[in-house]
This record gives structure tokens, C-alpha cells and sequence, in this order.
């Protein structure tokens, strides 16, 4: 699946845009622990969680996730997008909660 | 006007509401009309203009103000080719150019205007205020926030722990201070840069940079302050933690997958899981720890660059 269709997939709205769209995005680390996502082997993944803090852009930036959503209707903070600019880290918001994102990538990505 | 409604948004931009002033998001460059144009002539005013109001001023002074209603209302009634000095309205509310935007709110929720005329210490008009006016200055304003915060990122990742080459290998030293989040990732977002520049393969410039991120952010929530070093050679990375107290009661324990000692505040944000040091562990080819309670805990990770076996992910 391509990151514009995860996207489109979770209804999200870009905060901080993505330089490829097409990019091909294998799987998703869905957590709101980030010692879970650092914990993660996953490669060309997202990052979905419904944790707000520069952490999570930090922690993207540490793993090389592709992109982060916030779930639930999250916003992030000036500071974290400006993180996610320096870092050019694809933000995302949606306001699906966790459980029915996952839901929506897994039926995206076994069609 | 979702910038403004959002919950951490908000607090930010309520706050610039009160330090920002009127004269900080109002228009300038303000259309005016006299009261001996016609009606019919602000109506094309408004129409080329794209505006909704105009003020009135006679002799450079304000004394009124007309609206694409008061326009509407003349061609409904009639007097469409009449001057505008009989037809607009005189009682005005106006702002001084140097009240708090949060002034501006409240009169546009209060009036329900369209546009405020904005005058200045000696009651000239010195410009127009619309909702609108107020809405991009607070998403101009937010956005300058972002890129701020961005160039202080950048500015902070190049100069962080400066690389000191001795023959082949280079090290780089980063101060980690007790409770600093702000600067959590720091060290290991510069350790994996340096490790991608000399063309390490990227899996392990990864774990180089989680077993850091992870060793940077025990520093910050456990102990009283320390240092990470990281000495990059021709085969491998070592990575060392150093902190200065207050050391680990049971070190058997605290690398036990799920046994934390973090805070509720730490958890909070999204740490203290109990996996940091299993994780870095994981993350390590050689992996030594040492810590007595009352002294610090030193860490020391090393990782192999040139791997023989290509990794795979779980």
C-alpha cells in the first residue's frame, strides 16, 4: 500500500507533508508506548498512536517510520510539527480512535 | 477554523490573542469613500474591491460607515443613486490600533460586524479589521511558531556533540541532563546521521540509534544528569551511557522485560514500560551494564558495523 492510500484509508488530514506520497509502506506499529515502537523490527512502516509529544517525532526519526498518525483526533502542537519539519517526518491527524485504524490498514493492506 | 478550536491549539492561540494587537492583523491598505459618493458608486467600490464595507471619512475624519447591506437595502428601497452621507451609519464602533486582538473578538461576537474601522492614538483611521484579518494572523503567528521550532532542531542537531577524529575513529560526547525531554533524541538522531554519512548499512545505524535514544532517555528520567559517548571505529560502534547517581538497586531486575521504577508523569508521555534496557539489549552485539545504588550506572553498548549475516526484521 502507498502512503497516500494509508492516508486516504484513515481519513487523515497532512499536517506536515509528505515529500513522497508513493511510497511504499509495508506495515504500521500501533502504540501509545514508545519504548513499544522502538521496540518494533518492522521495516518501511507508520507510526499510529494517540500519544502527542515530541517524543513521538524523535521516536519516528530513531526508528525511520515513514510517517506518524495521530489518532483520535489529536492535534499536534506547533512544536511538534515544527520537529516533524526539521525532520521531515510526514505528520498526519485522523479522528479514528486506534483500534478502527488498524481495522482500516488491515482491510487495505489484504485486499 | 479549526486551528483555533483544536485542544492543544487552542492554548497557544488564546494566548496570542492577548499579546498580539489589533494593529498586528489589521488591514492597512484601506478603502475609503466620502459622503457625497453615491451608493450606486460603493456598490462597484465593493464589487471591484471584493469588500463588504467601506468607511466613511470627510476632511481625513471618520464619520461613518457603509455596508454591502446598507447597499443591498438601497436597491431594495430605491435610493440606490443617493449620496452616501444620508444613507450610512454614523454611530461606529471602532478599535484603537493598539488593544489586544482578544479586544477585537469579543466586539465581533458582541456587534456581530463584519469589519471594525481601526483608529490610531490621535483618532485618525489608520486601518480595517476583519475576522478574517484575525484568523490569518493567528495561523501565520502558529506557523511561525513550527519553523521555529524547526530551525532550533536543526541548529541543535549540528551542534550537538561535535565528531573528534583520532586516526580512524571519531568520537562524539553529549551532556544529558536529569528530566530534560526536550533534548531526548538528540545524541542518537546525531549518532545515526554520522553512521548513514560513512554508508553504514542503515538496520544498523537503527539499532545504534534506539539503543542511544533509549540509554539518553534513562539518563533523563532516572538519574541526576549524565553523558552518552559514542566512538565510532573501523568495525564497530560503542556507545556509552555514564550517569552520575543515583545508581540501580537491582540491576537483575530492572533488565527484566515489563519492571519499571518510571513515574506516572513518565509513562504519561509515553516511556517507562519497563523495555528500555531489554531493548537495548536486543539492540546491542556486546551489551555490559554495572550500577550501584548511591554511585551511577555506567552502560556500555557495542555494535558491529559490517555484520556478517544480513539481518532480518522480526
Amino acid at each position: 500500500m502507498l502512503l497516500r492510500e494509508v492516508a486516504q484509508a484513515l481519513e487523515a488530514e497532512e499536517v506536515v507533508r509528505a515529500e513522497d506520497p508513493d511510497i511504499e509502506v509495508d506495515s504500521a506499529a500501533a502504540a501509545d508506548l514508545l519504548s513499544d515502537i522502538l521496540a518494533t523490527g518492522k521495516e518501511q512502516f507508520v507510526i499510529l498512536t494517540g500519544l502527542v509529544s515530541p517524543q513521538v517525532i524523535r521516536t519516528a526519526q530513531v526508528v525511520g517510520a515513514l510517517a506518524v498518525f495521530l489518532v483520535r483526533g489529536k492535534h499536534p502542537t506547533q512544536e511538534i510539527i515544527g520537529l516533524a519539519q526539521a525532520h521531515g517526518i510526514p505528520l498526519y491527524t485522523t479522528s479514528l480512535p486506534l483500534f478502527e485504524s488498524c481495522v482500516r490498514l488491515a482491510a487495505l493492506a489484504k485486499p | 477554523m479549526s486551528v483555533i478550536n483544536h485542544t492543544n491549539g487552542f492554548s497557544v492561540a488564546h494566548e496570542l490573542i492577548y499579546t498580539l494587537k489589533v494593529r498586528d492583523a489589521m488591514s492597512r491598505d484601506v478603502v475609503t469613500v466620502t459622503p457625497d459618493n453615491s451608493l450606486r458608486e460603493v456598490q462597484a467600490i465593493l464589487r471591484e474591491r471584493r469588500i463588504s464595507g467601506t468607511p466613511v471619512l470627510e476632511d481625513g475624519r471618520l464619520v461613518g460607515i457603509v455596508s454591502l447591506e446598507d447597499i443591498i437595502s438601497a436597491l431594495d428601497h430605491g435610493h440606490i443613486e443617493e449620496r452616501v452621507g444620508d444613507w450610512m451609519t454614523t454611530n461606529v464602533v471602532t478599535i484603537q490600533d493598539n488593544m489586544p486582538l482578544h479586544r477585537a473578538v469579543e466586539y465581533f461576537r458582541r456587534y456581530r460586524f463584519g469589519r471594525i474601522p481601526v483608529l490610531d492614538a490621535g483618532g485618525c483611521l489608520c486601518g480595517i479589521l476583519t475576522q478574517a484579518d484575525i484568523v490569518v494572523r493567528l495561523m501565520e503567528e502558529l506557523n511561525h511558531i513550527a519553523e521555529e521550532a524547526a530551525r532550533r532542531e536543526i541548529a541543535l542537531l549540528q551542534r550537538a556533540g561535535t565528531p573528534i577524529t583520532q586516526g580512524q575513529e571519531v568520537t562524539m560526547e553529549f551532556p544529558v541532563n536529569a528530566g530534560d525531554f526536550d533534548n531526548a533524541g538528540i545524541a542518537s538522531a546525531r549518532i545515526k546521521a554520522a553512521l548513514k554519512e560513512r554508508g553504514i548499512d542503515i538496520k544498523v545505524a537503527r539499532r545504534a540509534a534506539i539503543a542511544t535514544y533509549e540509554a539518553e532517555t534513562n539518563i533523563i528520567i532516572h538519574s541526576i544528569g549524565g553523558a552518552i559517548t559514542a566512538r565510532i571505529g573501523a568495525e564497530s560502534i560503542t556507545i556509552q551511557a555514564v550517569d552520575w547517581g543515583p545508581g540501580i538497586e537491582d540491576v537483575e531486575m530492572a533488565l527484566r522485560p515489563g519492571f519499571s521504577t518510571a513515574s506516572e508523569l513518565v509513562r504519561v508521555m509515553g516511556f517507562g514500560a519497563g523495555i528500555g534496557l531489554p531493548n537495548i539489549q536486543k539492540c546491542a552485539d556486546r551489551f555490559h551494564i554495572e550500577s550501584k545504588p548511591g554511585s551511577g550506572t555506567r552502560l556500555e553498548v557495542e555494535i558491529d558495523l559490517h555484520p556478517l549475516v544480513s539481518e532480518g526484521g522480526e
